[in-house]
């Protein structure tokens, strides 16, 4: 079932990557191991160097600066991942932005920023 | 069994367990996800391998020293069986959805093990990522109408006098098991402890074996 990969890549040679005493890396919820797999299997399948990604999302991680104490490692992540894949025309920026936005629609709205928070069912959201 | 999964989400409820909304960027990866697999540029299996992969390095750690602890210290053994939550916490580890666990302990008389019918909840807070045999609709469905079977699968047979208790995992309740120290274990550390501690065991889908000498 598995494919003939490249290796992945040593953790050593992905910038700043949250690892614990063991040098694994680390996940702090499902979606990071999803945005992390995502981008390695786009390199393994070729549609980018390795030096490519490294270099969007170090720049990332440079333009977040003092901001980011690791807390937001795989957003940047996210972010450089979603800037890369439009530079090599995989997808558009518009198309993920709207592929989202539709998502959002069909989970009835903008998620509340409080996890905790039960779902109003009245909540109005104008568009 | 086939009706457990449904496919057509998009006109459905999202989620079996869909009373939390997904967060923005759990919204962003799965647009991700979705508008390259549309396009056929990801192999999805591809993708859970490498997950896989990754799950199986990143190790379920945190469990693992939970365990160790409760098997040195029976004060904590008591308060994680009562409150699972706040005794894994004590540890430094919560599920950050503010979902409760819930710790089960195998015994000589009963042996537990963990599934989730609906979809693929897991306490990766203190596993890790759930393995893809877990996440998969055959286990989901037959570990709860033929657990001996399954557990058979994987290499654990027991005894018929073994009670098996299978525990469905919801989006409010998670389940951990806590396995049966391995005899032979007395003189060990509880970091020595801590590596014995598998997350198979822990999802009750094997024992642990005494450590080789």
């Amino acid at each position: 079932m598995s494919t003939t990969n490249q290796a992945v890549p040593p953790v050593a040679e992905i910038p700043r990557i949250p690892t614990d005493a063991n040098q694994d890396i680390v996940f702090n919820f499902p979606w990071e191991a999803k945005a992390f797999a995502l981008v390695v299997h786009l390199f393994q399948a070729g549609h980018y160097t390795w030096a490519e990604w490294t270099e969007a999302l170090s720049a990332e991680i440079k333009a977040a600066g003092a901001e980011d104490d690791g807390s937001k490692y795989y957003l940047l992540w996210l972010a450089a991942a979603e800037k890369l894949v439009a530079r090599k025309a995989l997808a558009g920026a518009g198309e993920l932005r709207g592929r989202k936005v539709a998502l959002e629609m069909a989970q009835g709205g903008p998620v509340e920023p409080e996890p905790g928070e039960k779902k109003k069912d009245k909540k109005k959201h104008g568009h | 069994m086939s009706d457990h999964h449904r496919h057509d989400e998009e006109h459905d409820h999202h989620h079996p367990h869909g009373n939390r909304p997904l967060t923005e960027p759990e919204l962003r990866v799965k647009a991700l996800e979705q508008v390259l697999t549309e396009k056929g540029l990801i192999d999805t299996a591809a993708v859970d391998a490498l997950i896989e992969t990754y799950e199986t390095k990143v190790g379920p750690h945190n469990g693992a020293r939970v365990v160790a602890r409760a098997w040195v210290d029976a004060d904590y053994k008591r308060r994680l069986l009562a409150d699972g939550t706040k005794a894994i916490a004590e540890l430094g580890y919560s599920g950050i959805q503010g979902e409760d666990m819930v710790v089960v302990e195998n015994t000589d008389t009963v042996h537990n093990v963990l599934v989730c019918t609906l979809c693929s909840c897991y306490p990766w807070p203190t596993l890790g990522l759930p393995p893809a045999w877990y996440k998969a609709a055959p286990y989901r469905s037959r570990v709860i109408i033929d657990p001996r079977g399954v557990l058979k699968e994987f290499g654990l047979n027991l005894d018929d006098d073994v009670e098996v208790r299978v525990w469905d995992s919801t989006a409010e309740l998670r389940y951990m098991v806590l396995p049966q120290r391995p005899p032979g274990t007395e003189k060990l550390t509880e970091t020595e402890l801590a590596a014995l501690v598998t997350r198979d065991a822990m999802i009750g889908v094997a024992r642990l074996a005494s450590p080789k000498r």
